[in-house]
């Protein structure tokens, strides 16, 4: 599997992934604008509030689908225990702040899905749990991408 | 003023929009390729490879001193000659002649018949250096 990642990544395993979750996180902040339009919340004249539904729709999908990717490409090239001990630069804890980071997106993502999905009396939870997707998201990031990009 | 249907403006939106998130994309992508080769000495995959590099090259560091402490050629620090280990590898050194008598005292009439004969060659040595200059000299056994 290791083989497979570093040939599909050229051998830059950690920099794809500080792209691509740094692009997660910008199209995440992307999304809250387009739910705020979607939600009535703001109404800009270019943009109606079915558009920017159905363009939340088609980004979180592709979201979804990078978190796939980065999260398997952490699972299965580094690993909960590497990633501990090798983590990002920084405070010592940040690499676990990282992991459960990581694990909660996963499991919020899911649940969230779950809601659009099969448990639609629960859509009340959606803005709430899309937050706390970007909350989280934004926490995976600074605890890795954001500590290697920041850092001067 | 013509007035487009909402089908037409509907679907202008969400391809607009649609376009505003690769236009995200592809400026993210470039913000952060831009930072990369600032921090590429930071990344566990390079740290790793540059320790490996670093550790093979004290292995090879340590067995060319180990060698000179053993009198042996330079010659066996070529990866070539490490797969001769456990054979001589101190130059020998010989005239064509001696080699033929070599030969003639150790091969089956048959053999020579087939041609051999001791032949003086040079072989330059990764850009040849002092050390190396007594062993570019070597005698080989070739067919004629």
């Amino acid at each position: 599997v290791d083989d497979v990642v570093e040939a599909v990544t050229g051998g830059h395993v950690t920099a794809v992934k500080i792209v691509l979750t740094s692009v997660m996180l910008a199209l995440a902040v992307y999304q809250v604008m387009l739910i705020a339009v979607g939600y009535g919340k703001v109404r800009p004249p270019f943009l109606t509030a079915a558009s920017a539904a159905v363009t939340h729709r088609a980004v979180g999908d592709a979201i979804v689908g990078l978190v796939v990717v980065v999260g398997a490409m952490c699972l299965l090239y580094y690993g909960v225990e590497d990633s501990v001990e090798d983590g990002a630069p920084g405070p010592e804890g940040r690499a676990t702040l990282h992991v459960v980071a990581g694990f909660a997106l996963a499991g919020v993502l899911a649940l969230k899905l779950v809601v659009l999905h099969l448990w639609r009396r629960a859509g009340r939870l959606l803005p709430l749990l899309g937050m706390s997707v970007l909350a989280l998201l934004f926490v995976t990031w600074l605890s890795s991408a954001g500590a290697f990009l920041v850092r001067s | 003023m013509r007035r487009h249907p909402p089908a037409a403006v509907h679907a202008a939106q969400v391809l607009g929009s649609l376009a505003v998130a690769l236009l995200i994309v592809v400026a993210v992508i470039m913000v952060v390729a831009a930072r990369l080769p600032a921090i590429q000495d930071e990344l566990p995959e390079l740290e790793e490879q540059r320790e490996e590099d670093a550790e093979r090259q004290e292995e090879e560091r340590e067995q060319r001193d180990e060698d000179r402490s053993r009198g042996q050629s330079p010659l066996c620090d070529r990866a070539a000659c490490r797969m001769m280990d456990g054979m001589t590898t101190t130059p020998v050194r010989l005239t064509p002649t001696e080699g033929d008598a070599i030969l003639a005292d150790n091969f089956a009439p048959w053999v020579r018949e087939l041609g051999l004969i001791v032949a003086q060659a040079t072989m330059t040595v990764d850009g040849a250096t002092d050390t190396v200059a007594e062993a570019t000299t070597v005698y080989a056994i070739m067919a004629s």
